[in-house]
């Protein structure tokens, strides 16, 4: 158990070096340097700048060195805020916007599978497509679309929920965490109905139904395990989502989470914020990746038994 | 023990109602066994399945009748009284043991799941009393395997798992549906064993369905059987068997292949038309995924040497994992051997490549199991039999009409059909189809894999005919791989017996099932239900 | 049971075709699409009013007989914007889509059909560009290096193909493994005759309802963007961006937001739509019985 999730680790380690490696290629290789934009800034004070941080040195001497303060847990100065350290905006942000997916994969999941069982029950009939037609919806109507509709109706017209803050109130986490989690919880609605169908039609639930069982006792005894399987490998996908969707629902509810300070760093062209960020959210899906892969394994007998041993 | 009475059940869909079970009668005693007998969509499973309350409704209703077990009617149950009878009075076991199990939960667990819901006992009292089970059904070291999940179990053993969920709760009827035929033959023939064994013992009464009549011969003391919905005769086997009084019984046991070979081939000396030699296949096999992949090899086929002669058709059995079926692929150039030479005429197939290779297979043709799944759903019939006739230029494009419809009068179809897909055709019709397409380029060497398995046995009977017929018509040379030994009884000259990847015994047809030479043949006999004989 | 008099079959395509023209919502969604490719399509002829045509003095309105979906806040006709961002965003849909499709039936094709090591590799590396953070990605291009649309239909093109390529790899396996290929070889057939007669009919359907699907998420994607203000530039608008617009003046304007939102969400269900009642249609199991 212990070496199989050891092995998967070492298995990430590469996917998270080679994103590194393509984040800083793709910012040194972008046009215009950091300070192009102060204009005035005298030939031999850019020089010096360059030299404080580094950029005069050879690119492969910059990225090596960039490894290695990452390896200590150092991101490196931020080139706009340089009083901040770029670690120190990654480590005021993150934890908001981890709580903020997590709210909204908490409500993605338990909303999702909890409308997809219900729909799988009795397919075809008004139980399936009222849950399904409420999921289409929340597929089709992005974040961006949903999140201000839900300021002007729950915020705005009707006065009953703060529409921007973090923090400051109990309630204010639910309109971004509804805003976030809402696409994903039609997906995972739309895939628990079809790994329960499909799992329903098989011979086992059969044997559990001629075995006496009631009904409650077959779907969440038996069926259930195989149904969400589909759900948990989606995991992965939807943390990748969440963390990119929410950029926008930090920016939409003003929420002072890392997708912020990346897109501020976008438009300042400010590098190793960029840079920092970006390995910030990689790091973190491919952990996400990760958990899943070894979930979805736990959960399969024969899996199990092929990676782990007995 | 069971009685129903007038059963009558439908199922509803857009397309209008149709009747799956019409006033069906019967009666179950204690200790016997009631076979019930037909093809698919006889209706057969769904009458004991609408007794338990086990069919999906809607779209299936029951439309009267009545099921009395123990001065009470089944139909009329509520859902929870039915639930304290499923399982602890009526218990089932069905085909397909690798997925009737729950392959998540420890077979253990399912076991005593069962024990614990019928009876108010403690875990270790049920831990107790499903090794008690395990172990009834002839599994050793219960109180380990336990432990386990259906997937390290083979098909037999997971099928002896099946029965002891069935039996751990002490019904006093197990309802069987086809528990043998998604099994290898003398495993079948165990667990045959092992149902009338517990029966004795426990004065079990047994519904045993199937399609196989043979199989319920050796096991019912009653039989019905079953048509559309319909029961059209029952009685004992042996007088069944002796004189049927309905048309479709006897065609049901014309059916049953258990005599010779119509007729003898005339024997002769010529050089073999195919002459395989020391022919090795394996495979590698990758499991698991792919941060831990274990490679592994399958020797699927160890030196074989064989003479196939002119005009003959050699039957290879095996069971299931014999490597009979990649053997006639390796000789097909359908998977790759490894080392050895298939010589046909006297050239080695395995040394052919690109044109030479597709010349040479305009004279070897295969014919497959799943007539489902060989031919092209998006080609017509026609464009199916025109394929081979254009590649290999067998006759100019103007008479490809002509040669088809001939094709197509030579297999039993109607001409008319040509222009449809082989969806619109039915199991049979598509064998048809595909017979007709491998005869198509007239080759000397048919290689037929399981062609008829997976047809019903009325219509199975019909396939193996027109196979025997075209065979002497255009004196076919054929490699007939089966794992029924009466199938090759009928219709071949010589048997080939596999097992593990090694040919264990070659001899003529009746010979060898007159005095088989190695144990393995002879336990392949033995397993013949005896209404084959 | 099958009538042999009959003397026409009717194809697995027929079939699904007919099953597609009796679902209403798949209809609706065609219905839908075509008339707003064909609407983008005349936009600068039919277009009420000019893109750039501004009333300074009218400022926002609400929608009138005279501008049937109101005026920005610049006085600007809604619906001729719309009309315009349609363009752009069905466009973007489409190419980078386009973009996916070839070089995910390539790349799958080519690993399903080789299959053994070649697969293995091809697929391990799919694996791997699945691992990175591909949204990420996007819009550090789009940062990094400006704006363009060319940048746009190759940045969503080279996510999308990657999902594209399994499927279809998962297909060509599939009908690999099938004996009616087994047949073809056996028959004497070539390899570009078993592709071409064999595997690409086969595996259309599955690749025609998946490319319906990726659609839409590519149109989403693109917003997404413009929404962040990282996708099309200005004075130029897609949907993205008019919604942004919107949602800056949401609390005055509300109808700003809700008609280029309204827009999108209804071109997202209509592809779903279609997708969805495609697989339907096209689903094996439904046209075996």
């Amino acid at each position: 158990m212990l070496s199989f999730i050891f092995r998967r680790t070492l298995a990430a380690i590469p996917v998270l070096f080679l994103v590194i490696l393509i984040t800083f290629i793709l910012v040194r290789l972008a046009p215009g340097g950091p300070f192009d934009e102060e204009r005035n800034v005298p030939p031999q004070v850019l020089e010096n700048l360059n030299k404080r941080y580094h950029l005069d040195d050879p690119i492969h001497v910059q990225f090596f060195s960039y490894v290695g303060n990452l390896l200590q847990g150092d991101f490196g100065p931020s080139y706009k805020y340089p009083n901040r350290t770029v670690t120190e905006i990654i480590a005021s942000g993150a934890p908001v916007t981890i709580e903020l997916g997590f709210y909204a994969l908490l409500f993605a999941i338990i909303i999702g599978s909890a409308a997809g069982v219900f729909a799988s029950l009795k397919p075809n009939s008004w139980r399936d497509y009222t849950p399904m037609s409420i999921a289409m919806i929340g597929i089709c109507v992005p974040s961006f679309v949903m999140g201000p509709l839900l300021i002007l109706c729950f915020g705005i017209w009707i006065n009953w929920l703060p529409v921007s803050g973090w923090g400051q109130n109990p309630m204010d986490k639910l309109l971004p965490a509804i805003t976030l989690g809402s696409t994903y919880a039609a997906y995972v609605a739309r895939l628990t109905r079809g790994g329960m169908l499909e799992v329903l039609s098989q011979d086992y639930i059969r044997t559990a139904r001629a075995k006496g069982l009631p009904e409650w006792r077959v779907i969440s005894l038996h069926a259930l395990r195989g149904g969400l399987t589909p759900v948990i490998a989606f995991l992965g996908p939807a943390a990748a989502g969440l963390l990119s969707g929410s950029f926008v629902v930090e920016s939409i509810f003003q929420i002072p989470g890392i997708g912020r300070f990346f897109l501020q760093a976008a438009f300042n062209r400010d590098y190793t914020m960029i840079l920092g960020t970006t390995i910030f959210f990689a790091f973190l899906i491919i952990i996400f990746n990760m958990l899943t892969d070894i979930i979805m394994v736990w959960i399969n007998p024969k899996l199990r038994q092929e990676s782990f041993g007995k | 023990m069971l009685q129903v009475n007038d059963l009558s059940v439908s199922f509803h869909s857009r397309l209008g109602q149709n009747r799956a079970v019409e006033n069906v009668t019967f009666e179950l005693k204690k200790g016997q066994t009631l076979g019930i007998v037909g093809e698919s969509g006889s209706g057969k499973s769904v009458t004991c399945y609408s007794i338990l309350g086990l069919i999906p409704s809607p779209p299936g209703h029951i439309d009267h009748g009545e099921a009395l077990f123990e001065g009470q009617d089944l139909l009329k149950l509520g859902t929870a009284e039915l639930r304290a009878i499923r399982g602890a009075k009526i218990s089932m076991i069905f085909q397909d043991p690798m997925t009737s199990l729950n392959p998540f939960m420890r077979i253990g667990d399912q076991i005593q799941e069962s024990i614990r819901l019928h009876e108010d006992i403690s875990r270790e009292e049920a831990q107790k009393r499903c090794v008690q089970a395990l172990e009834e059904v002839g599994i050793t070291n219960a109180a380990y395997r336990m432990k386990s999940y259906p997937h390290e179990f083979s098909g037999g053993m997971r099928q002896r798992v099946m029965i002891a969920m069935a039996l751990a709760t002490q019904p006093d009827v197990l309802i069987a549906d086809e528990p043998t035929t998604a099994l290898d033959v003398t495993i079948q023939a165990q667990i045959l064993r092992l149902l009338q064994k517990i029966q004795r013992e426990r004065e079990l009464s047994i519904i045993f369905i199937s399609h196989d009549l043979a199989v319920v011969r050796d096991i019912a003391n009653d039989v019905l059987v079953m048509k559309d919905g319909v029961v059209v005769e029952r009685g004992a086997p042996a007088a069944l068997f002796e004189s049927p009084s309905h048309p479709y019984t006897k065609k049901l046991i014309d059916a049953i292949p258990r005599d010779a070979k119509p007729w003898a081939r005339e024997h002769s000396d010529d050089a073999p038309l195919l002459s395989v030699r020391k022919l090795n296949t394996r495979f590698l096999t990758r499991q698991g995924p792919f941060w831990k992949r274990s490679h592994g090899e399958v020797h699927a086929v160890r030196d074989i040497s064989l003479d196939i002669q002119k005009g003959e058709i050699l039957g290879l059995v095996g069971e299931s994992g014999s490597g009979k079926s990649t053997f006639g692929r390796s000789v097909m150039r359908l998977v790759q051997a490894q080392s050895g030479e298939v010589l046909f005429e006297g050239q080695n197939l395995l040394a052919l490549e690109g044109n030479a290779l597709k010349t040479a297979r305009r004279d070897f043709q295969m014919i497959f199991q799943d007539p489902y799944a060989s031919l092209n759903p998006r080609m017509t019939v026609f464009e199916t039999l025109a394929e081979p006739l254009k590649l290999h230029r067998i006759v100019s494009s103007a008479e490809f009409t002509g040669r088809v419809n001939a094709l197509m009068d030579e297999v039993g179809l109607p001409r008319s059909a040509t222009r449809k897909y082989p969806h619109e055709f039915s199991g049979g019709q598509r064998q048809r189809i595909a017979i007709a397409r491998a005869i198509a380029s007239r080759p000397k060497l048919i290689v037929a894999d399981e062609p008829v398995s997976a047809l019903d046995v009325t219509i199975q009977a019909q396939i193996l005919k027109l196979l025997l017929e075209l065979s002497k018509e255009h004196n076919l040379t054929m490699l007939f791989i089966s794992h029924d030994m009466s199938v090759v009884r009928y219709l071949c000259d010589r048997v080939a017996v596999m097992q593990a990847g090694e040919l264990v015994e070659v001899g003529a047809t009746e010979s060898l099932f007159q005095s088989p030479q190695h144990d393995y043949t002879r336990s392949l006999l033995a397993a013949i239900p005896k209404a084959a004989h | 049971m099958t009538d042999l008099n009959q003397e026409k079959g009717s194809s697995l395509s027929q079939d699904a075709f007919r099953r597609l023209c009796k679902n209403r919502l798949a209809m609706f969604g065609l219905s839908f699409l075509l008339i707003l490719i064909v609407l983008s399509i005349l936009t600068p002829w039919i277009a009420p009013y000019s893109y750039e045509a501004q009333d300074l003095y009218k400022g926002a309105t609400p929608p009138s007989a005279e501008h049937w979906l109101g005026t920005d806040v610049l006085g600007r006709d809604q619906l001729t914007r719309i009309l315009y961002g349609s363009r752009i965003s069905l466009m973007v849909g489409f190419i980078a889509t386009t973009v996916a499709l070839c070089i995910g039936v390539l790349y799958g094709t080519i690993a399903g059909y080789l299959g053994g090591r070649v697969d293995s590799i091809m697929m391990r590396f799919v694996d791997i560009l699945y691992a990175l953070p591909f949204s990420i990605f996007i819009i550090l291009l789009t940062v990094l290096f400006g704006r363009s649309l060319l940048l746009l239909f190759l940045a969503i093109g080279a996510v999308e193909w990657l999902t594209m390529a399994r499927i279809i790899r998962g297909q060509v396996m599939n009908i690999k493994k099938q004996e009616y290929v087994e047949a073809a070889v056996s028959l004497g057939l070539s390899r570009a005759q078993i592709i071409r007669r064999y595997l690409i009919p086969n595996a259309l359907g599955p690749i025609i309802v998946y490319t319906t699907l990726t659609i839409p998420s590519v149109i989403l994607l693109e917003s997404f963007l413009s929404f962040l203000g990282l996708g099309i530039q200005p004075p130029a608008s897609s949907w993205g961006s008019l919604i942004s617009y919107g949602v800056e003046t949401m609390e005055e304007y509300p109808w700003l937001l809700i008609f280029p939102g309204l827009i999108l969400s209804l071109t997202l269900f209509s592809l779903n739509f279609l997708g969805d009642g495609l697989r339907d249609a096209l689903d094996p199991k439904a046209s075996k019985d």
